[in-house]
């Protein structure tokens, strides 16, 4: 004779509860910490006992099974409305995630370069930021100025004139970080100035994305065939707040966690309510 | 299609019982406690009652003893599926008139419903 897979769930369901029969029958008769250990034993194995019988809810009520039916509804109705809520969940999360990952990714930074300390000291060949760093500071180069930022549906761009053709050099530090009292690290990002002298830069995920908070920034011109840099312009500052994509999908995670929890309780509370 | 009665207080034992049942192309009927088993089984006439013993209401043994001084219930097979595992209980469920007795915690379901179709065949 073979075991179906039925076979095996329906007699580890059996078996399950005769455990936890057994468990609540010896409640009585022990004490102190081996009385404490029976109580975990027991709802550990009743929260085991109902994700294992959670397929009895999403079968079909047997025909003529009169017993109970009302419980049996509303269990199943509640069980199946949390996995439902759940699995809807997941899939908007899926497509989210698929279709507006560059909602996602706050920090990846592709063509920009964050200038460390250890970078500063390492002493590496020159690159791009080095240059940057050690070049000259001239009059000769003008200092850009800022003269829009503006968010634009979840983008922040900052537009402004400098130098045609110079390399613009943007320096931004987290207001956090910089009371904070450590080290402050600014994020540099850079973009190219037209003939006429006008730049931007736009927050894209694929080039720079900042997370979220409040920035003072400043800029700067470079002219790479020069090798001489511009004073940093005025200050300005702006907040990064969280797209709305973001805080639904950070939000997402919580609901699952929440309904996941009440998914044991529910079952938890119905169980020990019902036998 | 043969119809069998499971009274089992346990909700979720009892509904993996009649999806194994089911499965075994029964048709099931059930009860949560031991005074409407009572009762479905007198009403319904099954041709089988599979009896859990520590049941509210009334229990296993008294569900048993009144459906075997019934003259239209004595002859329908009852098997005893209980927790209580002492030697005891099963001579007592046994001397009452049950066809077999089963301790849940060491029992095969597949077993118990070969059993069943032996019985009811």
């Amino acid at each position: 004779m073979s075991i179906s897979l039925r076979d095996r769930w329906s007699t580890s369901i059996l078996h399950l509860s005769a455990y936890i029969a057994g468990k609540k029958n010896g409640l009585l008769t022990v004490h102190g910490m081996r009385s404490l250990l029976n109580v975990l034993l027991i709802v550990g194995a009743e929260i085991l006992l109902l994700l294992i019988s959670l397929p009895s809810y999403v079968a079909a009520q047997p025909v003529g099974d009169t017993a109970g039916t009302n419980e049996y509804r509303l269990r199943r109705a509640l069980t199946l409305g949390i996995i439902g809520t759940l699995f809807i969940i997941w899939i908007l999360k899926l497509a989210l995630i698929l279709t507006l990952a560059g909602f996602v990714n706050n920090n990846r930074l592709t063509s920009s370069t964050t200038v460390t300390e250890t970078y500063n000291q390492s002493g590496n060949t020159e690159t791009f930021a080095d240059d940057i760093l050690i070049a000259r500071e001239s009059a000769e180069l003008a200092s850009p100025t800022v003269t829009k930022i503006q968010n634009i549906r979840g983008r922040i761009a900052f537009w402004g004139t400098a130098p045609a053709n110079s390399t613009v050099v943007f320096a931004f530090t987290l207001n956090s970080e910089t009371a904070s009292g450590k080290t402050v690290t600014p994020k540099i990002y850079t973009t190219q100035a037209g003939a006429d002298g006008r730049f931007e830069l736009w927050e894209d995920a694929s080039i720079f994305n900042l997370p979220k908070g409040a920035y003072t920034g400043s800029v700067s011109a470079y002219d790479p065939v020069r090798e001489i840099k511009s004073a940093q312009s005025h200050t300005f500052s702006f907040s990064v707040t969280e797209s709305f994509w973001n805080t639904l999908l950070h939000s997402a995670d919580t609901i699952l966690n929440i309904l996941a929890l009440l998914v044991i309780l529910i079952g938890l509370l119905m169980t020990i309510l019902v036998t | 299609m043969k119809k069998i009665i499971v009274l089992e207080d346990e909700q979720v034992l009892q509904k993996a019982l009649s999806i194994e049942l089911l499965g075994a192309r029964f048709e099931v009927l059930s009860a949560l406690d031991g005074e409407a088993g009572l009762a479905l089984v007198k009403k319904e006439l099954p041709d089988l009652v599979l009896l859990d013993l520590t049941m509210p209401k009334m229990n296993g043994f008294d569900v048993l003893k009144n459906l075997k001084e019934d003259a239209t219930t004595k002859s329908i097979p009852v098997i005893i599926l209980s927790n209580l595992g002492q030697d005891e209980d099963k001579e007592k469920g046994l001397a009452l008139g049950a066809k077999d007795y089963y301790v849940k915690s060491s029992t095969d379901l597949s077993l118990l419903t070969e059993k069943i179709k032996k019985v009811i065949g």
